[in-house]
C-alpha cells in the first residue's frame, strides 16, 4: 500500500488518460523512455502497448560480445528492430521465435548466412516490415528449396547477388511497396521479374540495374505505378530514358552509369514533371564539366545528389540562382568545384537546409565559407575528406545561428581554421570531428565554452588526451550524449569516473576497437533438419568466408 | 463580434468570443455539427472544467487565436521539445496539479495545441531524470516486485534509437 501521508499522483492511472501519457512518451528521446519504463508498472505497460514508441528501439548484435544462448533475456528485449553486423549466425535457437515475432525491421549488415538458416529466421518474423540485407553473403546450399511468407513485408533491401534468395521471395510478399535489387546475378533475372510482376499493385519504389530484359517486361505490366526508381545501366542510357516515358509519375530517382550527360537529364526532366528527388553517380570518362542547364527542367527539385568518379573530380558547369528555387538538400562526391562557381552553385537557394561533401576539391575555402554564412535555412552540413589545395592565410569569420549539425573529418585543416568554422556556428546541437588532426584538448575546451546549446558531441581518432574528457565534469550544459571512439589518449577508468559524475542525464561512451567477428552458436530447426549436412558444411565454409570478408572489409 | 457563453462544473458562466471558443475542437464541433444555436443566450455547460481552470485556458486561447496550423511531424522520431514559446513557457510556470488540470481539460476540450505544449512541458520534467528521480517529481509508487526493475534494464540495455 502507498504511504497514507502521500498526496495521489497527478498521473494517476484512474484519472490521467493512456493517450495523454502516449503524447508525453512520444516526446521522450530513447535515454528518457528507457528509464520510464522502470517508474512503474502502469508506465511500462502503456510504453509496451504502444508499438510506435517501441518501433524506434534498435537492438545490435553483437555488442562487442559473443550472443549466445547465456545472453540474458535477450528474447524478452523490447526492441521492434533487430541489426546485426559483422558476423556470422549459424543456425536458430528456439528462443528466436519469441523475439522474432514482434520485430518489425531486420538489418544484416556483413553477415555471412546460410539460406536455409535465413529462412528459419524469417519464418518467425511474420509482422516483419523491413528487411535489408547489405554487404552480406547468402551462401545457397545446392538443391535446397524453400518457400517463405512475410504478408506484411513492405521495403525489400538486397545488395549483391544472393542465389536462390528471390526465388524463395518471389510468391512470399504480396505486399511490398520498396524494392531494392542492386548488383543482381543473370541467374536472379527471372525471379525479380516474377517478384515484380506479383506486387506490381503494390510497388512504388523500385531500385533495381535496368536491362532490356527488365524494361520489357515492367512496361506489360498495367498496374505498377512507380514513383520512386533506381536505374544503373551499362552503356546504353535509351533504356532509362524509355523507362522515364513510361513511368512519368516518379519523383525520385537514382541513376548510375556511363554516358549520363546534361543533355540526358534535361530530357529526363522534361519527362518528369514531378520530380523531387534526384541522384546521379558517374562513372566519368568525359573530363568536360557537367552542364547544369538540366536544373530548369526540375524547378519541383528538393533533393539533389551528384557522385562523381574517385579516379576524376567531376567539375561542374555554371549554375544560374533561380534554376532551382526549391532545392533542401545538396549532396555532392568526387566533385571538383569551380573556385567562382562554387558559391553560385551553393547559394543557389535559401531554401538549402542540408549540405553534405565527401571527397570534393574546394579550392576557394574562404568564399565558401562565407556563403556558408548567408544561407538562411541551412540546419546541417557534412564535410568529409575535403580537399583544400591552398588554405587561406588568415580565416574569415562568418555567422550563421540557424546551423544546428556539423559533421567535419577534415585531416589536414590548419587549427585557425577549424576554430573559425565552429565559431561560426553558434547555436550547434550536434557536432561529430573524426580523424582530423588539430582537434586537441584545447579544441574540445573551445567547444565547451562557446557551444552552449550543444547535445550530442562526438569525437572519433582525434589526438585528444583525458583533459578532454574532464572538461566536462562540470557544466556539461545541455549536453545529452558524448562519444569518444578510438581516442588512444583517453582511458577506460576517466570515462568511466565521468560517466559516475554526470549520471543518467548524459549518456557517455567510449569505443575501443572496430568491431570484431562474432558467431552466434545456434541449433538447427526440425522443419530444415533435412539440411543438416549441407548446413556443417556451410558452417565450415562460413567461418572461412567470414576472415576473408571481414578483412576485406578492414 | 459574435460571442457565447459557456458554463463550468462550478456553475460559473463565463461569455467568449466565438472565435477564441471554436479554438476547442469540442465546443466547435457543437456549434457547427450539432447546430447549439449561441444566439439563444444559453450556455453551453462544460461539465468537466472547473471555472479556475477555464479561465486559465481562456487566456491561452485569447492569445493563441490566429496561430496558424502547425506542420505534421514524422509520427515516429522522438519529437522536440525545446520548441515552446517563451509565452508559453511562462503560461505554464504553475504548480503540478493546475498544469496537470489545464491538460486534462485540454484534452477534453480537444485543444490540440495547447495538448502538445502541456506535453512537452511534462516531457521536459522527465528528461534526464532517473527512475526514481521521475517517481519522486510525480509522486508515483514503485509497484515492481523487487528484482523486476534490474531485469527490464538489462533487457533493454543494449537498445539504441533508430536512425533512418
Amino acid at each position: 500500500m502507498s504511504n497514507p501521508n502521500l498526496q495521489t499522483s497527478v498521473l494517476d492511472p484512474h484519472r490521467f488518460p493512456p493517450e495523454l501519457l502516449e503524447h508525453i512518451f512520444r516526446h521522450l528521446a530513447l535515454r528518457d523512455l528507457k528509464s520510464s519504463l522502470l517508474v512503474c508498472r502502469h508506465w511500462r505497460d502503456q510504453i509496451v502497448a504502444r508499438s510506435k514508441l517501441m518501433t524506434r528501439m534498435v537492438l545490435r548484435f553483437p555488442e562487442n560480445r559473443p550472443l549466445d544462448r547465456r545472453h540474458p533475456g535477450v528474447w524478452q528485449v523490447l526492441a521492434r528492430n533487430v541489426s546485426f553486423s559483422c558476423c556470422s549466425v549459424i543456425s536458430v535457437e528456439p528462443w528466436w521465435a519469441t523475439f522474432g515475432s514482434k520485430l518489425v525491421r531486420i538489418d544484416l549488415n556483413k553477415v555471412v548466412v546460410g539460406l536455409p538458416v535465413l529462412l528459419a529466421m524469417l519464418r518467425q518474423t511474420a509482422k516483419l516490415k523491413e528487411l535489408s540485407i547489405v554487404d552480406s553473403i547468402v551462401l545457397k546450399c545446392e538443391g535446397f528449396k524453400g518457400n517463405l511468407q512475410l504478408n506484411d513485408l513492405e521495403v525489400l533491401k538486397i545488395e549483391r547477388p544472393s542465389p536462390g534468395l528471390l526465388n524463395v521471395l518471389k510468391r512470399g510478399c504480396s505486399r511490398l511497396k520498396v524494392l531494392h535489387v542492386t548488383k543482381r546475378s543473370v541467374t536472379d533475372e527471372p525471379d525479380l521479374l516474377e517478384l515484380v510482376r506479383t506486387v506490381q499493385g503494390t510497388l512504388k519504389e523500385l531500385y533495381a540495374e535496368l536491362t532490356e530484359t527488365l524494361l520489357e517486361a515492367i512496361s506489360e505490366m498495367d498496374q505498377l505505378k512507380l514513383t520512386g526508381a533506381g536505374l544503373g545501366h551499362e552503356e546504353d542510357t535509351t533504356l532509362t530514358i524509355e523507362f522515364c516515358r513510361l513511368f512519368t509519375c516518379v519523383t525520385i530517382l537514382t541513376l548510375k552509369g556511363v554516358g549520363i550527360s546534361g543533355s540526358i537529364l534535361a530530357e529526363i526532366g522534361q519527362l518528369l514533371p514531378n520530380l523531387k528527388e534526384l541522384s546521379v553517380s558517374f562513372d566519368c570518362l568525359t573530363i568536360e564539366p557537367l552542364s547544369m542547364q538540366f536544373l530548369r527542367t526540375m524547378p519541383k527539385l528538393e533533393n539533389l545528389s551528384l557522385v562523381g568518379d574517385p579516379q576524376h573530380f567531376k567539375k561542374l558547369g555554371l549554375i544560374h540562382r533561380s534554376w532551382c528555387p526549391s532545392l533542401k538538400q545538396l549532396q555532392l562526391k568526387h566533385i571538383a568545384l569551380n573556385p567562382d562557381e562554387t558559391c553560385q552553385f551553393l547559394a543557389t537557394s535559401d531554401q538549402v537546409k542540408s549540405i553534405s561533401m565527401f571527397q570534393c576539391l574546394l579550392p576557394n575555402w574562404t568564399q565558401f565559407t562565407q556563403t556558408l554564412g548567408t544561407l538562411p535555412s541551412l540546419e546541417q552540413i557534412t564535410m568529409h575528406h575535403i580537399v583544400v589545395p591552398e588554405w587561406p592565410r588568415i580565416p574569415t569569420q562568418s555567422t550563421n545561428h540557424s546551423v544546428k549539425s556539423l559533421k567535419l573529418k577534415i585531416q589536414a585543416i590548419p587549427k585557425p581554421h577549424l576554430e573559425t568554422l565552429i565559431n561560426s556556428f553558434p547555436k550547434l546541437q550536434t557536432l561529430h570531428l573524426a580523424e582530423t588532426r588539430t582537434v586537441d584538448d584545447a579544441t574540445i575546451q573551445l567547444i565547451r565554452n562557446r557551444m552552449e546549446q550543444l547535445r550530442h558531441l562526438a569525437i572519433q581518432s582525434c589526438p585528444i588526451t583525458e583533459k578532454s574528457v574532464r572538461a566536462f565534469f562540470l557544466h556539461p550544459r545541455k549536453l545529452e550524449k558524448l562519444e569518444f571512439a578510438f581516442v588512444a589518449g583517453v582511458a577506460d577508468h576517466e570515462v568511466e569516473r565521468l560517466r559516475q559524475k554526470l549520471g543518467p542525464s548524459v549518456e557517455v561512451s567510449l569505443k575501443k576497437h572496430a568491431e570484431k567477428e562474432n558467431y552466434i552458436t545456434f541449433e538447427v530447426r526440425p522443419d530444415v533438419k533435412d539440411f543438416t549436412l549441407p548446413i556443417i558444411g556451410a558452417c565450415v565454409a562460413i567461418l572461412l568466408l567470414s576472415r576473408v570478408v571481414l578483412k576485406m572489409f578492414k | 463580434m459574435s460571442t457565447i457563453k459557456l458554463e463550468t462544473s462550478d456553475g460559473v458562466k463565463f461569455t467568449v468570443k466565438t472565435q477564441v471558443a471554436k479554438c476547442s475542437g469540442t465546443i466547435r464541433t457543437m456549434l457547427e455539427d450539432i447546430g447549439i444555436n449561441p444566439q439563444d443566450g444559453e450556455a453551453i455547460p462544460l461539465s468537466n472544467v472547473h471555472s479556475t481552470i477555464l479561465q486559465k485556458i481562456l487566456v491561452w486561447a485569447e492569445h493563441h487565436v490566429d496561430d496558424p496550423e502547425p506542420p505534421r511531424e514524422d509520427a515516429d522520431a522522438a519529437k522536440r521539445t525545446d520548441d515552446i514559446c517563451s509565452w508559453d513557457e511562462d503560461f505554464l510556470k504553475v504548480d503540478q496539479r493546475t498544469l496537470f488540470d489545464v491538460m486534462l481539460a485540454a484534452n477534453y476540450l480537444d485543444m490540440k495545441q495547447l495538448i502538445a505544449v502541456c506535453c512537452k512541458t511534462v516531457a521536459n520534467m522527465i528528461k534526464g531524470k532517473t527512475a526514481d528521480q521521475i517517481r519522486r517529481t510525480f509522486n508515483i509508487e514503485n509497484d515492481f516486485p523487487p528484482g523486476e526493475e534490474d531485469k527490464i534494464r538489462l533487457r533493454n540495455q543494449f537498445c539504441e534509437e533508430r536512425s533512418r
